[in-house]
């Protein structure tokens, strides 16, 4: 008796419930318990300026790295420090998810990109002097044999000058506009036979159409490049004759492109959002880059002029517009200073040549870059093609030029079938790209819907209705990335194919909703912003808070790419003070503080910053036992949350699950690419333990899917078990 | 007469060229073959309804469930705008429009063309005075038709699906289903399987919106109004007995989901009539926003279930229902429901029974006769089975025929002195579940021809009809006239009628048991007075003459 007595009070560690309680919540400001979330952004940026300062990266990705921090940065200015500047214009007290004056976090901003600005100028020294070692040099005109630079001159004349437009500044001639983000030479003249004679101001813009670099002959495997600006240069004396050149420098403007259109007036969407880009090329000065050594009075004339503060003035020693470095991997065929490519892995082995039977099969998950973009596309050509396809829905965001997916759309609009295309053209950015492609598809015969008053669309679904046998049935495809072959090579991203009837009912809901034949609905198995998406997180949450509670420890592992909400990151305090374990895998903003003593010592939170572009969103929470998974398209910000259409999918076969689990196990475990948020906002390399190896997570999920995969095709070629049948009289 | 007379006596030959025993024939009848259903339809189906429009696409497999593909709603409240204005405003019609465009893209998406999207418009265009405008302007706008349908074609439909989605025990049962719309309410009681009651109520949730108000809510005029409405409901029928409340309303199942101890019944969801006290209390006086907040719906769809639940209480304490069951049906369901049916078993429609229930429930009402009625009925569908090589009309026909035979004589509750006439009136005046607003009015003729039917023939109301449709009403009115006179002591003394049926004369025999031979002559008599509408509309002269029915053995000669 009396064993079994004891058996019977015998209780899993904490289960307690009733004694056991949630600690209060430790007594903090605001900004003490949220990150701000621009200086977390630019620490973001950081990390990819690390990435370009690695000596372990191969050269060339390192230059690509550089080149990713400045066109990052531009964006940043463009928009975050645009919108802050419109916030102070408005007289906005405070913003942001840590309520601070907008001025305070513009003054945040200036302190760190000047913290960051040396050490771009010193990478990139750095990567020029390591690029010489490897025979690619960069090198000015005046640096070039004379062969070169008549080369350079015929270069000049025949397809730079076409496309350039000198204007000069005097009492006749206005102050001009200056592109956003465009690099120009600018010069101070005067006439060169007239003393005392007016002074002039002329500009000279580097053309977008033409490359920034142009490759001049090299011996060997060397090539020198060289940049647009210096063979610009070389023919101001003779582009400007008759003037005397006083000074002459580069400098670039970046403007305000936070512009937003009144949605709900614009009579023509199209037109309202041309009007719109037209506004960000020239909207309000946010920053003034101009190259070291620029004249005082120059300087002086360009900031009066452009009415900019002097805090909004940085200086370059070295390139202006590093983006541009994006250029070089293309013009040198030097794939040993590049990553060593990986193959995406091809379909699993039961796949035959058709789409539709492999799809009934069994429900996919898909995981690029490791597994190859090829299913998705193929559903899409598979589905123009065939006869027995009725319709084709699409959400596109963001997607290449060529891009398989679009292609297939048109080709089943010209068919005939019914192709819904909903084309995000608010994404930004791309905005221009995306109306060309509407406008193909709309010509294609193709029912194109351009986005919701209110809200983007930002879920990526694919659904295609086929009439079958048995009836008809919807193919889906869910996904976290764009529907983007180029991109698919380069973001992790996650997606899941099936044909399960309720993800199609949900996805015919989603077009439906999109394309405002319907509200929204009630779905089956998936959950979508804005509706119910943040009611559901922050209930999956507390689930987790109320389990550890109950005595039955709870466990969250989100992956995403920013983390801003305030509701979510404070529901996340308190399970982390309920006993949950909460493990955070966010590549960029994070505004949660973790490891603060009472609120978030359970939390850890991971950055991973590697070669390939960690995108996906995927929720693990351990429900006690029976885990739950999603994929989303939404990270855990407002935006996300509340002004866009997202779509979170559960992730319903066990072994998706499980394999995505490990992926994050093997990402929580990485020492090599994976940084670790302080409370300071500050993050640090993952110490490597003593003996520990090395543990890069993107090769290792690699690896994984590998195993996997051969795991799946072993399963598949194990011949059926033979079952014997007596012959019966 | 006399030679009418002597006809009508005149005993069967040996060979008569073709008998038909019509009972056993009748049963023997083989059926009408219906529309063969492909193996896959999928079927398209809108609801413009008085606050929404609604659209389901499903695709029906023959013996399967209907499988629902798309479910697509936007609201839109045409019906505000015809309780408040009238009609139907220019820019509602628009939105409309625009919403159809899209139901289209989406049904064919399925592979549906429009023309094969069946779009049913109930109260909200119906009442609106400009209801042929807006018609015609969403046809020209998306090539759209819409149809009107009558409240009590709505309720048949509705009925249709809520009983097919029934269990068999509840099927035959007694229940009570409560259509709470937008812009009316549909009452139906059934007992022992068969409807007793069905009423139309010119009122709904919008109604008591606006009886409850905006300014400052209230909830005690809906009460008031809705207290008034039972009396007057119970002054008809008495409804203390319904066994179970069948509630039909999108915003309070939504609301009792989502606020509410609920259980999974066979029939649909079920909800205790405690619980729903309990949640009644719970909500009555909520604010709108607390009330949004707790219930997590949309501010409309909780307030309209909320005015619901009101509406629901008021029946819940007039009957002994213990639960309510609310179906996850809605009009499209019904419709949906309805299209799969006349795709498989025909237009003849698969709720015949309660056709006829319904219009012996509305004979009770005025106190018929009712085994005159049901004895009229069964020889006049024994002639129209004998005789189809003459009549040469459609099944459903036949039904119009058995509702015209049934109620001829209901007339006689206003009085006996020209009670064709009152028959006619009350026929038209009434609605009978099942039979479309024409099929009522073309029941009230034929019923009314029974008597002086020459007045009818060259009336107003029969030039009014269609020519194949007064064609229908002679040949029906033609067949209860002389059936009429087979009974016309009320006695039933003719079992069954044979027929000798040849292209040149037709001869009745009314199988009796009794064998007395003066009532006889008096029922031929009477026979002999009202075959001239048969004579005239088949051009053949019935004779009638009797045949004793042999216990055990079948007729024989008298």
């Amino acid at each position: 008796m009396a064993p079994r007595k004891k058996k019977a009070q015998a209780k899993p560690p904490g289960a307690n419930a009733k004694s056991k309680k949630k600690p209060s919540a430790p007594s903090l400001s605001t900004q003490e318990r949220f990150h701000n979330r621009e200086w977390s952004w630019l620490r973001f940026n950081e990390r990819v300026l690390e990435e370009a300062e690695d000596p372990e990266n191969p050269l060339l990705e390192r230059i690509k790295f550089l080149s990713i921090f400045d066109s990052n940065l531009d964006e940043f200015f463009m928009v975050r420090v645009g919108g802050l500047y419109r916030q102070l214009d408005a007289g906005m007290e405070v913003s942001g998810t840590d309520r601070r004056p907008p001025r305070e976090q513009l003054d945040g901003i200036e302190q760190i990109v000047h913290e960051l600005l040396p050490r771009r100028e010193a990478a990139l020294k750095q990567l020029r002097g390591e690029l010489m070692a490897e025979e690619i040099r960069i090198l000015e005109y005046d640096e070039l044999d004379e062969s070169d630079q008549a080369f350079l001159d015929r270069y000049y004349a025949e397809e730079l000058y076409p496309v350039i437009t000198p204007m000069l500044v005097g009492s006749t001639h206005p102050f001009p506009t200056l592109q956003n983000c465009t690099l120009h030479l600018v010069l101070r003249l005067t006439r060169a036979k007239k003393k005392g004679s007016t002074k002039h101001l002329a500009f000279v813009g580097l053309p977008r159409v033409l490359p920034r670099f142009v490759a001049v002959g090299a011996e060997g495997k060397g090539v020198d490049l060289v940049p647009t600006e210096s063979i610009l240069a070389a023919q101001m004396p003779e582009m400007f004759a008759g003037y005397k050149i006083r000074a002459m420098a580069m400098m670039r403007v970046t403007r305000n492109a936070d512009i937003l259109i009144d949605e709900d007036t614009a009579e023509d969407f199209r037109d309202a959002m041309a009007q719109m880009l037209q506004g960000r090329r020239h909207g309000a000065a946010v920053r003034l880059e101009f190259s070291a050594g620029m004249e005082k009075k120059l300087l002086r004339e360009l900031t009066r002029r452009l009415e900019i503060d002097p805090v909004q003035l940085y200086e370059h020693s070295g390139l202006i517009q590093a983006g541009d470095l994006m250029e070089i991997p293309g013009l040198v065929d030097r794939p040993e200073l590049m990553f060593r490519p990986i193959r995406p892995l091809p379909l699993p082995g039961d796949y035959t040549d058709d789409i539709f039977s492999w799809l009934q099969a069994a429900p996919r998950l898909l995981h690029h870059p490791y597994h190859a973009f090829d299913p998705v596309a193929e559903l899409a050509l598979q589905a123009a093609e065939d006869p027995q396809v009725l319709a084709i829905k699409q959400t596109l965001y963001r997607t290449s030029g060529d891009s398989p997916v679009v292609r297939a759309l048109t080709r089943a609009a010209e068919l005939g079938k019914h192709v819904t295309a909903v084309v995000e053209v608010r994404a930004r950015f791309d905005e221009e790209r995306n109306i060309e492609w509407a406008k193909k598809l709309e010509q294609a015969g193709a029912h194109v819907v351009l986005g919701l008053v209110g809200y983007k669309i930002h879920c990526k679904s694919m659904l295609v209705v086929r009439r079958e046998q048995g009836g008809i049935r919807r193919y889906v495809h869910f996904g976290t990335g764009n529907y983007n072959d180029a991109t698919a090579r380069l973001y992790t991203d996650t997606g899941i194919m099936s044909c399960d009837e309720e993800l199609g009912e949900d996805s015919s809901a989603l077009f439906n909703m999109i394309t405002g034949a319907t509200q929204p609905p009630d779905w089956n198995r998936v959950e979508a912003a804005p509706t119910g998406l943040r009611r559901r997180l922050l209930r999956l949450i507390k689930r987790e808070a109320e389990l550890t509670l109950k005595g039955r420890p709870g466990r969250i592992v989100a992956k995403m790419n920013s983390l801003q909400d305030r509701e979510v990151i404070d529901a996340l305090y308190d399970a982390s003070r309920a006993g949950v374990k909460v493990d955070l895998i966010v590549r960029g903003i994070c505004c949660l503080k973790p490891g603060i003593k009472g609120l978030s010592d359970n939390i850890r939170v991971v950055s991973i910053v590697g070669r390939f572009l960690e995108h996906s969103r995927v929720f693990y929470f351990k429900n006690g036992g029976k885990p739950e998974m999603y994929i989303s398209s939404a990270d855990w910000m407002p935006r996300n949350l509340d002004h866009r259409v997202e779509l979170m999918v559960p992730l319903g076969e066990p072994g998706h699950r499980r394999y995505m689990l490990k992926v994050m196990d093997l990402q929580l475990k990485d020492n090599v690419k994976a940084r670790e948020l302080r409370p300071d906002g500050r993050w640090s390399r993952v110490q490597r333990g003593k003996g520990k190896r090395p543990a890069n997570s993107q090769e290792a999920v690699y690896q994984y899917t590998i195993k996997q995969l051969a795991r799946d095709a072993e399963a598949l070629s194990r011949p059926a078990r033979k079952s014997f049948e007596p012959i019966r009289p | 007469m006399a030679k009418k007379k002597k006809a009508a006596v005149r005993k069967p030959k040996a060979s008569p060229k073709r008998v038909v025993r019509t009972r056993k024939a009748a049963a023997k009848r083989p059926r009408r073959p219906g529309p063969v259903a492909d193996p896959l339809r999928t079927l398209a189906v809108i609801d413009v309804g008085s606050g929404a429009l609604r659209m389901a696409i499903s695709e029906a497999v023959r013996d399967k469930p209907l499988r629902r593909l798309d479910t697509l709603e936007v609201p839109l409240a045409i019906g505000l705008d015809t309780l408040s204005r009238g009609s139907i405003q220019a820019s509602t019609t628009e939105v409309a429009i625009r919403t159809f465009r899209d139901f289209i893209s989406v049904a064919e998406s399925y592979g549906i063309r429009p023309s094969e999207c069946r779009a049913v418009a109930t109260t909200a265009v119906r009442d609106a005075t400009n209801r042929d405008v807006f018609i015609a302007r969403v046809e020209q706008g998306c090539g759209l038709k819409i149809e009107i349908i009558e409240a009590i074609e709505e309720i048949r439909l509705l009925y249709q699906a809520v009983r097919m989605s029934m269990g068999e025990q509840l099927q035959a049962g007694s229940w009570m289903l409560l259509n709470l719309g937008a812009g009316g309410t549909q009452i139906v009681v059934q007992r022992d399987g068969r409807v007793v009651f069905e009423e139309t109520l010119n009122y709904g949730l919008l109604k008591l919106a606006d009886l409850r108000g905006y300014e400052r809510p209230n909830l005690l005029p809906v009460r008031a109004f809705l207290r008034k409405i039972l009396h007057a409901v119970e002054r008809v029928q008495d409804i203390s007995g319904v066994r179970a409340l069948v509630v039909v309303n999108t915003e309070l199942r939504r609301l009792l989901l989502a606020l509410a101890r609920t259980r999974k019944g066979p029939a649909g969801l079920e909800v205790s009539r405690k619980e729903l006290q309990r949640v009644h209390d719970r909500i009555a006086d909520l604010h709108q926003d607390e009330l949004v907040r707790s219930s997590e719906l949309e501010a409309p769809i909780a307030e309209r279930g909320r005015l619901a639940l009101e509406e629901l209480r008021v029946m819940l304490e007039a009957t002994a229902s213990r639960a309510a069951i609310l179906p996850d049906i809605s009009m499209m369901d019904s419709m949906l429901v309805d299209a799969r049916l006349r795709t498989e078993v025909g237009e003849e429609g698969p709720l015949h029974d309660q056709v006829e229930a319904a219009a012996r429930a509305l004979g009770r009402k005025y106190r018929f006769d009712e085994a005159h009625g049901g004895h009229v009925r069964r020889m006049a569908l024994e002639l129209f089975d004998a005789l189809a090589p003459i009549v040469h009309l459609p099944a459903r026909s036949r039904l119009l025929l058995a509702v015209a035979a049934t109620l001829h004589d209901i007339g006689y509750f206003i009085s006996p002195r020209h009670h064709e006439r009152h028959t006619a009136y009350l026929i038209s005046a009434s609605e009978i579940m099942g039979l479309r607003r024409g099929e009522v009015e073309r029941v009230a003729l034929i019923a009314r021809c029974h008597r002086r039917p020459f007045a009818v023939v060259n009336g107003e109301e029969m030039e009014r009809l269609p020519a194949d449709e007064r064609v229908e009403v002679l040949k029906l009115a033609a067949l209860v006239r002389l059936c009429e006179a087979l009974d016309q002591d009320h006695c039933q003394r003719i079992e069954r009628l044979r027929v000798e049926l040849s292209p040149e004369r037709l001869h009745i025999y009314g199988v009796t048991r009794s064998g007395d031979r003066d009532a006889f002559a008096s029922i031929s008599h009477a026979f002999a007075d009202k075959i001239d509408l048969f004579s005239e509309v088949f051009g053949v002269e019935p004779t009638l003459s009797e045949v004793l029915a042999r216990r055990g053995r079948g007729p024989r000669s008298s």
